[in-house]
């Protein structure tokens, strides 16, 4: 596996990064709209209080654009806001003194037929993210990134600065502390 | 690479829907207690991601970003100006030092005419190439004290100090103009 992403999505989002460096605002516009999901689920489940995700997702892509020259394409445009988001993440834990950024207790129960089912969902769901947060940033990120949007680990590595070997040996560690919580 | 191995590296783009079990895949995942474990896993943590918390429109994140990128695109362009302005200001303000400097450290010339003062330029790497014949037929001690005269003012301060310009030097220069250009 390379790091380097081929596929047509990476070469326009290329071409949308250029044009927005020649004043096309639409341009990253639309690659706001292509990533913001994917970098807010990130955000998300790596961590980032519910209320937070929107202000985290907007200063990721403020800080992508303000230095747009800094990606190299080594990785693709996604795994390089991924690993922009990452740090705002790092800053942010540290921000607050090392104390976990999750918050379980503002979570809405979603509305299904089946309310037992509903609780069983929403007990595990928060087991999860209590999981996730106790596991080193490295490992719950690589792990997220793998599982949420099926990253290579060669993408993993350009976008959290590791290795693709590392980058599995984390995703492993990962499944195995997780694993238990969801039996 | 154990079957084990192989389903956990095919979990996440099965659940993402980018590919199926196979059936012989599936085979493995009922009889394997530890592989089940971990698909449900992977599938807790695919919901998690896509899950109840709703993100917010992208069009608004989008126009959040271009304002900020705008608005510190503005205040750069404003903070350009202010530095060339403070450059100039500081660059005047030695100028001034140098052209007052004279005034202040000797005060021998304060009371001459502003308008009959020229800067010198403080920094030339090569001094400016005179040709003055007439003094070469001078003797060694007349030459010296033409010269002290001559370094004095660059030495002390970097100006000269002119006659006025009805000065009886100036008649005594346009006659010899005159007698030159016959």
């Amino acid at each position: 596996m390379t790091a380097r992403a081929t596929t047509d999505s990476s070469t326009d989002d290329g071409a949308l990064a250029a044009a927005y460096t020649r004043g096309d605002e639409q341009a990253a516009a639309e690659l706001v709209h292509r990533h913001a999901a994917a970098v807010g689920r990130f955000l998300y489940s790596a961590g980032a209080d519910a209320g937070d995700v929107d202000d985290l997702l907007q200063e990721t892509f403020f800080r992508a654009f303000r230095r747009l020259d800094q990606w190299g394409r080594q990785a693709s445009f996604r795994s390089w806001l991924f690993g922009i988001s990452s740090n705002l993440l790092r800053d942010e834990f540290r921000r607050r003194k090392g104390r976990r950024m999750f918050s379980l207790e503002d979570r809405d129960i979603p509305d299904r037929s089946d309310p037992h089912a509903d609780l069983a969902a929403v007990e595990t769901e928060e087991r999860l993210r209590a999981g996730l947060g106790r596991l080193p940033r490295l490992q719950r990120e690589v792990f997220l990134l793998r599982v949420n949007e099926g990253s290579d680990y060669g993408q993993i590595a350009a976008a959290l600065g590791t290795t693709p070997g590392a980058a599995r040996v984390h995703y492993h560690h990962a499944v195995k502390k997780l694993k238990e919580l969801v039996r | 690479m154990s079957v084990c191995t192989q389903l956990s590296d095919r979990m996440p783009g099965v659940a993402l829907g980018r590919s199926p079990w196979t059936s012989e895949e599936q085979r493995h995942l009922a009889a394997c207690a530890d592989c089940r474990a971990e698909w449900a896993l992977i599938l807790a943590v695919a919901r998690l991601g896509a899950g109840s918390h709703a993100l917010g429109d992208p069009s608004v994140t989008a126009a959040g970003v271009l304002r900020r990128l705008r608005t510190e695109g503005a205040r750069r362009r404003s903070r350009r100006p202010a530095w060339v302005a403070a450059g100039l200001a500081t660059a005047a303000a030695a100028v001034l030092v140098v052209w007052t400097g004279h005034d202040t450290a000797g005060g021998t010339h304060a009371a001459a005419p502003a308008a009959t003062r020229i800067a010198m330029p403080a920094a030339s790497s090569t001094p400016p190439d005179f040709p003055l014949p007439e003094l070469d037929s001078l003797p060694a001690d007349a030459l010296d004290s033409v010269l002290r005269v001559l370094d004095e003012p660059l030495a002390r301060a970097g100006a000269w100090e002119l006659p006025d310009l009805d000065d009886p030097c100036d008649q005594v220069l346009e006659q010899t103009v005159a007698h030159k250009e016959g």
